[in-house]
């Protein structure tokens, strides 16, 4: 199994993990307020402490015996991915952790738990067979999915009225709640060699850091960058939060996640955990 | 003479071989925790009881209970008692014993507790001191759990334990027990304690007091 971090890949870099916060996507931006952004995204790793390569591979060999849990940390192989149907708004809540299959009804090759990044898990179904769902899981690569089995007692169901889309070429970003417009920002994403990866993924957790530099909040999705392995010390996850810039707003210049205004973030707080969101060029 | 002849046809209702019996799943309403409901018996084919007692989440009152089905010699109990409101529901049904037969002084099925109960989307059942033909039947660990299970004038008697369905609108069903069998090309189907429910709206979330490096 190749070791997903320093995998040379055909015209972009691997030394994803330095904060270029000077080198990149500075258009716009005074020198001074460059230095300073740079000097908060090393201060809060959003922008790259991590200085080993592989040391934070998201790569997991499990133990024999033992499946991969479907994390933000894990790269799910076997998998079919997302084939972009439309959902309904059900999402499901696992009150325990369960076992995940390739196919309805197959052996499982992974296990989704309860918590992600601290918060109970709440993942989107996009297809349903008799007696199982398939889910949107929040692992590499884009676009996973899973099949877990309902009526087992364990899955709890929920419906949210909320959809999220942004469409990386107009830098632009709509939250809709059942299927009205709730709100449209400008906003920043993925820089042409770090760009936002299109698909289909959905709201994972709800952070709020305890030395909140760059935002208050931080809103991990199921997507990755396909461009970075890691980032910061972490698997390169993308995510919505705030921006102390607001120039930056309409422009293509993040490392992947997709910086919003404050009123963006503010709505988008109240959103469900998974809640789908849809990025398209 | 009328009444022999029911009982004849009713007790022709348990004969021959096997099964694949519907029960009507409830017709869900969309959206949320509305489509809660609940009811303590049904029976399909010659024996024919509608959903008694039957509760949705918007029934005034929430709950239901009745102490006998009247016209079914063959059913006898002590309460069903059913509820619902949105969100969660719950069925059961006290000392219940069906009977082959009017005649005939051994119950064919016989519990002294059956309940269903839904909460958000998940079901759970209960079975307490249930007997088929004088064998115990257990809520196993797994629901759907199957058996046949030979009762002597009937042969095999399907039987589904802690039932759950995912109805098409996102709701759950859980049905404790479901007996089904077939008899004069028919199909007879029994269930016993069913609740319905949906999870609500998905709740706003809590943010995490917690940080993870993401692409800036």
């Amino acid at each position: 199994m190749s070791n997903r971090s320093t995998r040379a890949r055909p015209g972009r870099s691997v030394s994803s993990r330095w904060p270029v916060g000077g080198s990149r996507g500075s258009r716009g931006l005074t020198v001074g307020a460059v230095a300073a952004v740079t000097i908060a995204l090393l201060v809060a790793g959003c922008g790259g402490k991590s200085q080993s390569p592989s040391a934070s591979s998201p790569d997991v060999h499990p133990p024999v015996g033992k499946l991969p849990q479907a994390t933000t940390f894990v790269t799910l192989k076997d998998i079919p991915t997302d084939a972009v149907a439309a959902t309904d708004g059900t999402v499901v809540h696992p009150t325990e952790s369960l076992p995940v299959s390739a196919t309805a009804g197959g052996p499982p090759v992974a296990t989704l738990p309860e918590k992600e990044l601290g918060g109970p898990t709440w993942v989107p179904v996009v297809e349903t067979a008799p007696g199982w769902q398939r889910v949107l899981l929040p692992s590499r690569p884009n676009g996973a999915t899973g099949w877990i089995a309902t009526g087992g007692g364990k899955v709890q169901t929920a419906h949210s009225p909320y959809a999220i889309k942004v469409d990386t070429s107009a830098r632009r970003l709509v939250l809709t709640k059942a299927g009205r417009s709730v709100g449209t920002w400008s906003v920043a994403v993925g820089a042409p060699k770090t760009p936002t990866p299109a698909g289909r993924t959905f709201i994972l957790a709800s952070l709020a850091p305890a030395k909140a530099t760059y935002s208050p909040l931080i809103l991990p999705v199921g997507a990755h960058s396909e461009s970075l392995d890691t980032f910061g010390g972490g698997p390169g996850t993308v995510a919505f939060h705030g921006w102390p810039q607001k120039s930056v707003f309409g422009q293509a210049v993040t490392h992947g996640c997709v910086r919003v205004p404050a009123d963006a973030l503010k709505q988008l707080s109240q959103v469900p955990l998974g809640t789908p969101v849809s990025i398209a060029n | 003479m009328r009444k022999h002849v029911k009982y004849g046809v009713i007790a022709g209702v348990f004969a021959a071989p096997l099964a694949v019996a519907a029960i009507v799943v409830p017709a869900s309403a969309s959206g949320g925790g509305d489509v809660s409901s609940a009811y303590g018996i049904a029976a399909s084919g010659l024996l024919n009881i509608p959903r008694t007692p039957s509760v949705t989440a918007g029934s005034r009152p929430s709950t239901r209970s009745v102490v006998s089905i009247p016209g079914n010699p063959l059913v006898q109990l002590s309460v069903l008692r059913t509820r619902a409101v949105p969100g969660h529901a719950e069925a059961s049904v006290v000392d219940l014993r069906i009977a082959k037969a009017a005649i005939s002084p051994n119950a064919v099925l016989s519990a002294k507790l059956i309940t269903a109960k839904c909460d958000d989307g998940v079901g759970q059942s209960r079975l307490v001191d249930v007997r088929l033909a004088g064998r115990a039947i257990q809520a196993g660990a797994s629901p759907n759990s199957r058996i046949t299970v030979p009762v002597e004038g009937l042969g095999g008697v399907q039987v589904t334990i802690n039932k759950q369905v995912r109805n098409p609108d996102g709701s759950v069903t859980v049905t404790a027990l479901e007996l089904a069998v077939r008899a004069l090309g028919q199909s007879q189907a029994i269930a016993i304690s069913s609740a319905t429910c949906a999870g609500g709206e998905a709740p706003r979330p809590t943010p995490v007091p917690s940080d993870l490096p993401v692409t800036g």
